[in-house]
């Protein structure tokens, strides 16, 4: 053992061959904290020492490789002065270039993820072996920022230009095939080689069988191409870049000029540019709101992550195979779980396989999946008609109709065939969970677990926990959306939970907009021109006006006093129209063909709503940006103030992920905090007229006289 | 001029209309059947070739997968009136595909190898559309954004300062010489007619180029979006060659063996050259493959009297015009009857088709050396100098 640190380790693995391993005793995750990166620094510097040095390689004790710089670094970074930023990132980046420049060959061992700072330690080594289930992304254009520590200079190097401006600038995934095929990735085996292969290489290098020399060499050099294609790379990107990063965020587009500036350059000058470009970008407006975000996102992640191991999910029960019971059916089937669907209606069975069958060919077509992968997948899902078949799985979920008799009476028959151990959940987005308990026989073993729809790319879960359910329970059910490839919040059993609640909040100011005479075309002007990806009235033709017009009926009869609308609402009007959204053709917008599904406005449509207009306003652009955002804010402050959600991080987090709260604002929270509680609350003031909805919860209230914020939330949680 | 015996000659070059690509006049045709047309065509206006002694017949194709993956060539052979004992073989230059088979098939006649080739190409593009990206480490030494037409144009419209309005007028022009030559009936005497469909379906011999049967507007033309989402993005689906299906044929000999079969030849090849550059910049490919070729033969472009150049887009012709010092003369020599902006671009086809429709246009219009040139994708340039015979 050369070297035992609480982060880092460095062992011979014999005849001069030595093993860095990133081992955090402290937690379940590797990053790159401040102290990690200091014992990092030592280890180099030992190995330097180390007679008859042949080879290094650098592996991970945990699951994943290392995730990344650590959240509380990034803060720091968006609040230091940029000429220490730029010195303190020197720090790093020198530990790397003497990662680079060792007298002996390097490779790096990836199971799992390597994000961010991890990816860029892996682009320092020489040659770079992936397990199958390997993983590896620069997220940080998603944070507002560029990569810090190199590795815009090493991966356009490493894998040219091209590949590097799509990773770079969109931050994705990129899965150890593609690693593979980009040469990224010398070599990929399953996880169980994955050390083995490691160090034959390294063994083999040593002996100077591969020679790691060209590779070093191609990393400190300008790229071996044209000005003119280097010009054709960046600018043939620039369209499609600008158009996925939206206008919000600057940093995709800066991660183009950088490319384009460095590209050119030797490796020194190159990082150098970086730097400069980085150190701009931590200093915008946006990047501290999404690296708060980012934090967030990672706490919350953290929490269930650690009950992933709980449970080992081998085989989940799903009840109804309609579109969200077959949906969560293919969802588990994609992240290896065996799934037994049931349904009452033998059609519905052979419908629900026949989408999956074709959505997943759809994914062969365009190369996301490999053929043989969809059979795989396929395979694991097993249609029956009866309840027996309950008897094997893990966990159950009922997707059934959402109405309270016909769910209940389907849990209880459920539960009679499940193993003893098994939980049981129900997908329901509004039927209080703790009613739906009552008739069971083991409630603590029963929770809610709501996903949305689509259930394959919205990345978000409410798991419900009901008065009686375990924390046991809840764990796993965390574990389960996890393994589930989505990001779990805990709310408490309450009317709408906390996404619905909170997006209804939103939709009721916007329906009272309207019956002040504005036009609801331009409130989604606004509202997307503020950052939502759909303005309010897009976004019900998109849930469906009867859809959206019972969940508001359910939340009026639940808090009366703010979400009822007094009279007829725009809602009942366009339902009593048949007009009910996208799936009809025609709700606030027209939806032709070719129309795009952002839709066509109506001209017919002040005309249906005309009489609805209780009193013409006057209304400022401003206003209406006002009197949409308030009663959203407030709302979120109640459901936290009652404990139905953990934490303002995991209300943020919900309100980006499952509400469509614009990210570079970086949540409700986190605006309250930036524009000071007793500032909203006066601000809040102005609107009280119009409605309790404009009236801030008791705490709020409380707190902005007392000059608090959120931010002690956290404080008070890590005490 | 005296013919020497050894001099390559083309004693024949006909074409199958252009059709619209996907959803046009062929599409219940393929690049093998359209082929064989024109070979047979070619067969049956020469009834003097004896079939039997042809050398090799090759094709030019580039998108060789599905059903024009498999030597395509041999069975466009095997479809035709040509013997089963003529060889056959496929040849990829992208846009230059047809053109490096004509070079090859004046090689082989040079070099003593073989005295009679039938060479060509044919494309139908969206049937078999490239689907294989190249291997995605090219990026480490050019962009891949190398092999988009559109990508390239509006990089060599910044370089060379090809504005919009520019670009369009040339598309217009374009398609005004190309309609114009068609009222003329400038076309005919190349044209093979081949049994197509209309628009419902129903069978028709389709006689004419499928793009040229409505004229363009400059009010269409201002009326297309840029391809690309660049800043002051300026290419255009109008000021792009778009997508087309088509065959075209060439019957090549020794000055020697057109004499012993009765054959009169329509030209000889004076020069052929053939060059790399820069894959950022393909379209510019032509430009050094016309100034070797003219170092060759020791003549400069005020000789030449009739130039064909392959349009891939209004920007790279306009950018490669500027190259040579050309664009004062494009109104009396160059691209007199238009070019691929207005009757489509079927790859594999297009080097063979600007040689036949420039030996045709020779004659009428009294040109003595024809040159004949084209840029093809990821940095490439093929030209041929024609010398006219009769």
């Amino acid at each position: 053992m050369l070297m035992q640190g609480q982060f880092v380790r460095v062992v011979s693995v014999g005849s001069g061959l030595y093993e860095l391993v990133f081992d955090n005793r402290h937690d379940s995750i590797n990053t790159l904290s401040q102290s990690c990166i200091d014992e990092f620094g030592d280890a180099i510097m030992l190995l330097r020492d180390v007679e008859n040095l042949r080879g290094v390689m650098i592996t991970s004790d945990h699951e994943d490789f290392i995730l990344g710089g650590d959240a509380a670094e990034f803060d720091r970074h968006v609040r230091i002065a940029k000429h220490e930023l730029i010195a303190l990132l020197e720090e790093m980046k020198s530990w790397l270039s003497r990662l680079e420049q060792l007298p002996v060959p390097t490779v790096v061992a990836i199971a799992g993820d390597a994000s961010g700072g991890g990816f860029e330690l892996a682009l320092a080594c020489d040659y770079r072996v992936l397990s199958t289930n390997a993983r590896v992304r620069l997220p940080h254009v998603r944070r507002g920022l560029i990569p810090a520590w190199g590795g815009s200079v090493r991966l356009p190097r490493l894998v040219g230009l091209d590949s590097a401006i799509d990773w770079i600038c969109t931050g994705r995934y990129v899965a150890a095939e593609e690693a593979l095929r980009t040469g990224l990735a010398s070599v990929v085996v399953s996880s169980s080689h994955l050390r083995e292969a490691a160090l034959d290489l390294l063994g083999r290098c040593a002996e100077g069988e591969f020679d790691c020399h060209s590779l070093r060499q191609r990393k400190q050099q300008a790229l071996p191409m044209s000005k003119l294609a280097i010009t054709l790379a960046v600018e043939s990107a620039r369209g499609r870049v600008a158009r996925i990063a939206g206008k919000h965020n600057p940093a995709a587009v800066q991660a183009l000029d950088v490319l384009l500036e460095q590209a050119p350059l030797a490796a020194e000058q190159a990082m150098a540019v970086e730097a400069r470009y980085y150190a701009e970008l931590a200093s915008s407006e946006i990047t501290p709101a999404l690296t708060a975000l980012f934090r967030s996102e990672l706490q919350t992640k953290r929490r269930a992550q650690a009950e992933l191991k709980r449970f080992d999910f081998r085989c989940v029960g799903v009840l109804g195979a309609g579109v969200m019971g077959r949906a969560i059916a293919a969802q588990a089937a994609l992240n290896t779980m065996r799934v037994v669907m049931m349904d009452a209606k033998d059609r519905q069975l052979v419908d629900a396989l026949e989408e999956t069958s074709s959505r997943l060919s759809r994914k062969v077509e365009q190369k996301k999946l490999a053929a043989e992968e969809r059979v795989r997948i396929l395979m694991r899902i097993r249609p029956t008609l009866c309840h027996q078949e309950f008897a094997g799985v893990d966990l159950a979920i009922e997707a059934v109709i959402e109405d309270p008799g016909v769910k209940a009476s389907a849990l209880a028959m459920i539960e009679k065939h499940l193993p003893e151990n098994a939980i049981l959940a129900t997908n329901t987005s509004a039927i209080p969970v703790s009613g739906l308990a009552r008739g069971l026989k083991r409630p603590e073993q029963f929770c809610g677990i709501h996903f949305f729809n689509p259930v394959s790319t919205k990345p978000l879960v409410e798991v419900v926990r009901a008065a009686k359910t375990s924390d046991e329970t809840l764990g796993r059910a965390l574990g389960f959306a996890i393994a589930m490839g989505k990001t779990p919040v805990v709310v408490r059993d309450c009317p709408g939970f906390f996404v619905n609640r909170v997006l209804h909040s939103y939709l009721q100011a916007f329906l009272f907009l309207l019956r002040d005479g504005v036009d609801p075309y331009r409130v989604d002007r606004l509202m997307e021109e503020y950052g939502w990806s759909l303005g309010p009235a897009r976004t019900l033709d998109k849930l469906g006006i009867d859809t959206s017009l019972n969940a508001s009926r359910m939340l009026a009869a639940a808090y009366p006093e703010r979400l009822s609308f007094p009279g007829e609402s725009a809602l009942d009007r366009l339902r009593a129209l048949r007009r009910l959204g996208r799936k009809s053709g025609l709700g606030f917008y027209r939806y032709a063909k070719g129309a795009g599904y952002k839709g066509l406005p109506d001209l017919g449509l002040a005309a249906e709503l005309e009489d609805l207009v209780v009193r013409q306003q006057e209304v400022s652009d401003r206003e209406i940006v006002e009197r949409m955002m308030i009663p959203l804010k407030i709302e979120a402050a109640r459901v936290l103030e009652e404990g139905n959600i953990g934490s303002p991080a995991e209300a943020d987090i919900a309100l980006v992920l499952g509400v469509g709260y614009p990210a570079f604002r970086g949540g409700a929270f986190y605006a309250l905090d930036r524009e000071g509680l007793g500032r909203f609350v006066a601000r809040c003031q102005k609107y009280s007229e119009l409605g309790p909805i404009y009236l801030p919860g008791l705490q709020l209230r409380e707190w902005a006289s007392a000059g608090r914020s959120y931010r002690e939330w956290e404080a008070r949680d890590e005490a | 001029m005296k013919l020497r015996p050894t001099d390559v000659v083309v004693i024949d070059a006909v074409r199958s209309p252009l059709g619209r690509s996907g959803d046009g006049c062929f599409r219940q045709l393929n690049a093998e059947r359209l082929s064989a047309r024109v070979i047979d065509a070619l067969l049956s206006r020469n009834p003097e070739l004896d079939p039997f002694t042809v050398e090799d017949l090759i094709w030019g194709c580039t998108s060789q997968v599905g059903e024009q993956g498999g030597n395509m060539a041999r069975v466009a052979l095997l479809l035709s009136s040509l013997p089963q004992t003529v060889p056959a073989q496929t040849v990829n230059r992208l846009a230059a595909s047809s053109m490096t088979a004509l070079h090859l098939a004046a090689q082989g006649i040079l070099s003593g190898a073989g005295d009679c080739y039938i060479v060509g190409g044919a494309e139908c593009k969206l049937r078999s559309a490239i689907t294989e990206e190249p291997d995605p480490t090219l990026g480490r030494v050019t962009a891949r954004a190398a092999a988009n037409p559109a990508a390239v144009a509006e990089l060599l419209a910044h370089t060379h300062a090809v504005d919009r309005q520019l670009q369009d007028s040339y598309a217009l022009r374009s398609h005004e010489r190309a309609r114009r030559t068609l009222q003329e009936g400038g076309w005919e005497s190349e044209l093979v007619p081949i049994e197509g469909v209309d628009a419902h379906g129903y069978m028709r011999l389709i006689g004419g180029d499928e793009w040229l049967q409505e004229p363009i507007s400059q009010e269409q033309l201002d009326g297309c979006r840029p391809l690309l989402k660049m800043d002051g993005g300026s290419v255009t689906t109008g000021n792009l060659s778009a997508a087309a299906d088509g065959a075209s044929a060439l019957l090549l000999m020794s000055a020697e063996r057109a004499q012993l079969s009765a054959l009169k030849p329509r030209a000889r090849i004076r020069a052929m050259a053939l060059t790399a550059c820069d894959p950022a910049v393909a379209g510019l490919g032509a430009v050094t493959a016309v100034e070797k070729l003219l170092d060759r033969c020791n003549l400069t472009l005020a000789d030449i009297d009739l130039i064909e150049l392959h349009e891939e887009s209004a920007a790279q012709v306009l950018a490669v015009l500027k190259e040579l010092d050309l664009t004062e003369r494009l109104d009396d020599r160059i691209n007199l009857c238009g070019g691929a902006i207005a009757l489509g671009d079927p790859l594999g086809c297009s080097g063979a088709r600007i040689c036949t429709t420039l030996l045709h246009q020779m004659p009428r219009r009294g040109a003595n050396l024809g040159l004949a040139m084209t840029s093809a994708g990821m940095g490439q340039g093929v030209a041929t100098l024609f010398e006219r015979l009769s």
